[in-house]
Formats: structure tokens, sequence, C-alpha cells
């Protein structure tokens, strides 16, 4: 009887499940009575946003970064514009799992006013619809500040922008080293330094094992360095084989320089954390970062020795620019567009670029500034491990198309781990 | 009888709603793995995705070394908490401050345990350095991280579930009559017979159960295999992350329809526990 009663209980839970998500697949409310934001004239907009919160949802793994957002840029958005940001830290593919669910549950008003993205999750976003706009050409700070021209104004990792996000800061690739372990003739500044010095020092080289975002960029980049980044260019990241082909001879690179990596290659670290830790324990000589201050705010903070330096390769390290945007529901839009167009200024831009809040370049350009503006600039400082922001920029090349990642990640694990000797 | 029904109908709502949540997760991520995620204009069911898995060799090299590492590293807890829990109820060494310890490994998280696991037997790790402290350079700990033998998540999972196994089957030691041990004895057992031949089998449904909590989490658990396993093989769920990461609408449905595997392959041991129960209260009737 009791067994009857317990079975019962599961058929009509079973049932109401299905009843339940079957329900929850329909249309909730269509809009909230939210005035129109595109098009409208910037004082408008200032005006709608006033006494309104704006919940700003990005990574959050960084305490500086998290500080940075909670204590420079919150109480100065209040200030100026009486705006509240509520910070939100939230790894980015919880947050397009989020709204593709609200997207499938027809939510309209959702919970997200900004969300810091770039390359692949913004070409998912798009591709989704998940996203408001095209918004950014109406921001005073884009129109001001940001070079048009710049191709990373036009594409993010290849994928066409179209005004859906705007810029808020750059970042790119740098090899962080220890001069005092490594001599200055065997820097690794192309990827024939790089085996040369792999060879002197078998098993103190390894990288982040993709699909992690730093040891997947630097798997491209060691690849763009042998074979050209323009090889990289005009390829269906449908078609592996036309992929494999035109990256071959990097790829090749990489399998020959396994046998002297860390464990003979035959397995890598899979995240950055553990490359900086391995580093830091003197384990390995050679460590990696996309951002490219990073390593000077742990010589600060005494993670990394003071001799710790960095450098990019000669012809260039992948450099990416990370955005900001607006997602379909936001309940604020009008609050997130002056919130970005704060960030965007270039009070935010070189407070942003002050080693000791975060490091990060900023987005906007130098030459579009007055001299009072770049002075701002001028007082933050980097330290000894930093290389200057025009060197990088003189040294970057661009993220190939966000598709060709996951298949470049793919044939590094079939050629370099499972086939590589 | 009455009293079942007011049990039922009290736990009524908690269930549903519990049961809800769940098979609405299992529901999606079903539907997903059969190609239907409209919100990415994928609308056509199919099987292909099955089909392809189940034909790439590296899913089958995923799917052994996890069922490898699950297997092992949960028998060898339970066979593990069954001997702790034995030295607990024996009342060895004394029992209050044995218990405390046995606590901490439960109480910390996965992710601490990987990180205490490597801090200690990785490579310059905390053994790995008093050995070359010790006997000097050249005398390094083999790899017990990242390796691909997976010890290293074998290693992190004992350190984190054998407590756990031991907490359970102490329950129940503790909840056994000390009459039947003290009449083995009586007639001439040794302490270990006793323990083997009696109290064991009385602990077998316990053992069970406790194996296949162990082995489902084990089985299906991301961030152990991810942290301080092998770049290839990787672990199932791990496999299942790769994809999910990967931006391509397409890959989400592989992501799903691996979980979905994982989800049937952690129901076998259920069924085959209740079948040898069954068979034994057969047995025994």
């Amino acid at each position: 009887m009791k067994v009857r009663i317990v079975k019962g209980l599961f058929a009509l839970a079973l049932i109401a499940s299905l009843i339940f998500s079957g329900g929850c697949g329909g249309k909730q409310e269509s809009t909230q009575g939210q005035p129109p934001v595109t098009g409208k004239d910037w004082a408008a907009i200032v005006a709608q946003a006033k006494g309104s919160t704006v919940y700003f949802y990005g990574w959050g793994g960084d305490q500086r970064i998290n500080r940075w957002l909670d204590e420079t840029v919150a109480p100065g958005l209040r200030e100026k514009y009486g705006i509240k940001l509520v910070r939100v830290g939230m790894n980015i593919n919880e947050i397009l799992t989020k709204l593709i669910s609200e997207k499938q549950a027809g939510r309209e008003s959702g919970s997200i006013d900004i969300v810091w993205i770039n390359g692949e999750n913004f070409y998912t976003a798009k591709k989704n619809d998940l996203l408001h706009g095209p918004f950014a050409q109406d921001l005073q700070a884009v129109k001001q500040y940001i070079d048009g021209r710049d191709p990373e104004s036009q594409l993010d990792f290849g994928q066409p922008i179209e005004g859906y996000e705007a810029p808020f800061g750059k970042a790119q690739l740098v090899m962080i080293y220890d001069s005092a372990k490594i001599k200055e003739d065997e820097l690794p500044r192309s990827a024939q330094a790089l085996m040369a010095l792999a060879q002197k020092y078998p098993g103190k080289i390894t990288y982040p094992a993709p699909p992690d975002f730093t040891g997947s960029a630097f798997v491209r980049n060691v690849i763009c360095d042998v074979v050209g980044r323009d090889k990289l260019d005009n390829l269906n990241p449908r078609d592996k084989a036309a992929v494999e082909a035109a990256i071959r001879p990097g790829v090749e690179f990489l399998a020959g320089l396994k046998p002297y990596l860390w464990r003979k290659g035959e397995t890598y670290p899979a995240t950055l954390a553990q490359l900086h830790n391995m580093f830091a324990d003197g384990e390995i000589i050679l460590a990696m970062d996309y951002a490219p201050y990073s390593a000077m705010g742990k010589v600060r903070d005494g993670q990394f020795p003071s001799t710790v330096k960095t450098l990019v390769f000669d012809k260039g390290t992948l450099g990416n620019t990370h955005y900001l945007a607006v997602p379909f529901n936001s309940p604020n839009k009008a609050g997130a567009m002056v919130a970005i167009n704060f960030l965007l200024s270039p009070e935010m831009q070189a407070s942003k670029y002050a080693a000791e809040n975060w490091g990060d370049l900023p987005a906007i350009d130098m030459h579009k500034l007055s001299a009072e503006e770049q002075s701002l600039f001028g007082k933050a400082n980097r330290g000894d491990a930093a290389i200057s922001g025009e060197y990088l920029q003189g040294h970057r090349i661009s993220e190939p198309y966000a598709a060709l990642v996951p298949v470049i990640d793919e044939i590094w694990l079939q050629r370099v781990v499972r086939e590589g000797k | 009888m009455r009293k079942s029904i007011t049990i039922c109908l009290l736990l009524l709502p908690a269930t549903l709603i519990q049961l809800w949540i769940m098979f609405t997760g299992i529901f999606s991520s079903i539907e997903q793995s059969l190609g239907y995620i409209p919100t990415a204009g994928l609308t056509e069911i199919s099987r292909d995705y099955y089909r392809e898995l189940l034909a790439d060799p590296t899913f089958w090299r995923s799917l052994l070394f996890s069922l490898y590492t699950a297997l092992f590293s949960s028998g060898l807890s339970v066979g593990l908490g069954l001997g702790l829990a034995g030295l607990m109820a024996a009342n060895f060494p004394a029992r209050f401050s044995a218990q405390q310890w046995f606590k901490l490994p439960i109480i910390v998280p996965h992710l601490v345990a990987v990180f205490l696991i490597m801090v200690t037997l990785g490579n310059a790790g905390l053994v790995d350095r008093l050995l070359h402290f010790a006997w000097g350079p050249g005398v390094r700990l083999p790899n017990l991280t990242m390796d691909p033998w997976g010890l290293g998540i074998i290693l992190t999972y004992i350190w984190k579930s054998a407590p756990y196994a031991a907490f359970i089957l102490y329950t129940f030691l503790r909840n056994t009559d000390p009459r039947l041990i003290a009449t083995a004895r009586n007639l001439g057992a040794s302490p270990w017979r006793a323990f083997w031949h009696v109290l064991v089998p009385l602990l077998k449904p316990a053992l069970g159960g406790c194996f296949i909590l162990i082995f489902a989490y084990n089985f299906t658990a991301f961030e152990v295999p991810f942290l301080i396993g092998p770049t290839y093989p990787k672990a199932l769920p791990v496999l299942a992350y790769t994809y999910f990461l990967n931006p391509d609408s397409e890959a989400r449905a592989y992501a799903m329809a691996i979980n979905s595997l994982l989800l049937l392959f952690s129901l076998f041991p259920i069924w085959f526990f209740q079948r040898c129960w069954q068979n034994e209260s057969k047995e025994g009737s």
C-alpha cells in the first residue's frame, strides 16, 4: 500500500513537472513600459537614467578589478549621474546561459543591464539575439574618444560589432619571465627563440591547456608567429581540413616543442592560476598572461619576485578588446548607456589604466584627448615589469575569427597532445 | 496506515518542488541532447549527436577513464571507510578525537581538497621538497597529479569520500546489536573473523548505498578531474564542459548528450545493487 502511494506521488510529480516546464515556455509579461532609448537625445537619456539602479554582470575573479568597480566607479556614477551601480560577479558562460533561458522563457524584463563581454561569447550572444542595439554610436564618449578606424572598433574576434557593444579596455598577451634566471640574449622574442630556450631548459616551460583562455591564445600566437597572422584570415571554421592545412607548420612547431616542455608535454596545467603558481614556485621559468600589467601587480603583492619582467614577440602578440553590452531584456537601458558612457570617460579610463587599480589598457584613442586629459594617463605608474602602452600597440596582432578558436584548440589536442611524440 | 498517508501528504510540497526542479533540468538536457535548442535556431530532433559521440574514440577513452577513476576511488573509499568505521566502533584510538578528525575532509570542499593534494603531493609540493631536502637533488616524487593514470583524481576522491563512508558506516555499526559480536567472540571467533563474517554481511546494504552515493558523485563531478586530471584523456564531465564552452551551438547538443549518458551510467550501480539485494532477500526467505 505504502509503495503504491509513493508511486502515485511520483507519477503526480512527474506530470506536474511536465506541465510546469511547458507552462514556463509561454510569454510572461511583454514589456515593462520602458521608454525607448534608441535615437533619443543624450540629455533626455541622462535625465531618464537619474535615480535608477544599474546591474553590472561580469567576471568577478579579480579582487582588484572588483574593488575598482565598487570603490571608484560606483561612487563616481552616483555623484555625477545619481545612478546606483550594483556589480554582480558571474562567469560569462553562466551569464549567457541565464540570458538564453530568459529568452527561452520569454522574459522581456530581465535582471542584467550591463554585461562585460568579448570574443566568442559576443559571437554567441549576438547570434542568439541576446543583445540590445545598436546603441554604441549614441554614446557621447564613443563619438568623442573612440577611433572608428581602429579594426577593433569594428570587429571583435572577426565578428562585426555593428554597435552592439562599446569598447571598454584592451588586453594583450605578454610573456612573463624572471630576469634573474633568463639572460637577455635567451629571451623568447620569437617562436624560434622559444624553442631554443626550451631546449636549453628542458621541462621548465609549459602553457595552460586550451580551452583555457590564455593557453588557447598562446597556442594561436605561436601558430601566427610561425605561419604568419594573415594565413588565419578567410578560413571557414567548418572546414577543419582547410584550417589544419593553413596552420600546419605552426602545429608541427608546437609538436616539435612538446618533448622539451614540462612533463614532456604529456600534460598541461588546466588553468592560468595553476601556471602562475608553478611560475611563482620556480617550477617553470616562463609564464604568460593576457592582462599585460597583471605580472606587475603580482610583483607588488609579493607573489612574483621583483626581478620579474614581461616581453612580447618581435612579430607581435595577440591583442583583444573587451567590451560592454546591454542585454535585450535589460530593465534599465538608459541607465546602462549612461554608465557605459561614464566608464569610457578619460577620468575612468585613466583610473583603470593605473596599475594600482587594474592596469588595463585604455579603449579610447589618446590622439583624441586634450593635453589635460592625456596628462591623466601620464600619472599612472605601471612599474618595471611593464612594457609601455605604445610599444604594446606597435606589437599587436588582431585575434582571428572567433569561431576558429575551438577548431584550433581541437587540432592542438589531436596533433600535439595525442599524436605528438 | 493513516499515519503513513499523513507523512506522505506532509512531504508532498517539498517533494514536488524538488522533483520539479530536478526533472525540468533532466528534461531540458535530454531535449537539448536531441538537438532541440530553439534559441540557437536548432529545432530538428535527431539522434545524430548520440550516434556521432558513440563513434568518436575520444568519447570512449574519456568514458573508460571516468569509469576507471570513479570505480577505483569509490571502491577504495568504501573499503577504507569500513576499516575506519571499524576502528571507531572499536573505540580505537580515543573515539572522540577520532571523530573530530574524520569530520575535516567531509567539510572541506572538493576544490580545496584538490588544492591540498596539489600542495602536498604535486610536483614542487611539500613531500617533493622534503624528499629533495632529505636526500638531495634527483630524488623526486613520481607524478601523482595531472598524470595519465588519474592518480591525483583517485587520491583526492579517496581523501574526500573515505571519511564520508566511515561516517555512514559507523552509524550503522553503532546500531547493530553488540551481542552478535559478543556471541561470535564467545564461540571462539577472532576479532577479525567476527568483523568480517558477522558485521560485514549485516552492513551489506549500507556498503552498497555508500558506494552508489560516492560513485555517482565521483563519476559525474567536473572540478576535480578538470584541475588535477591529465590533459588527455579528459574525464567525461570535463569533455562535456569543453563542448559546452564551444561557441558553436551544435556543440551544446554534444555536451548535453554526454550529460544524459553520465546520468544513465550513474543509474547502473543502483540497478545492480537493487538486483543483488533482491536476490539475497529471495535466498533469505
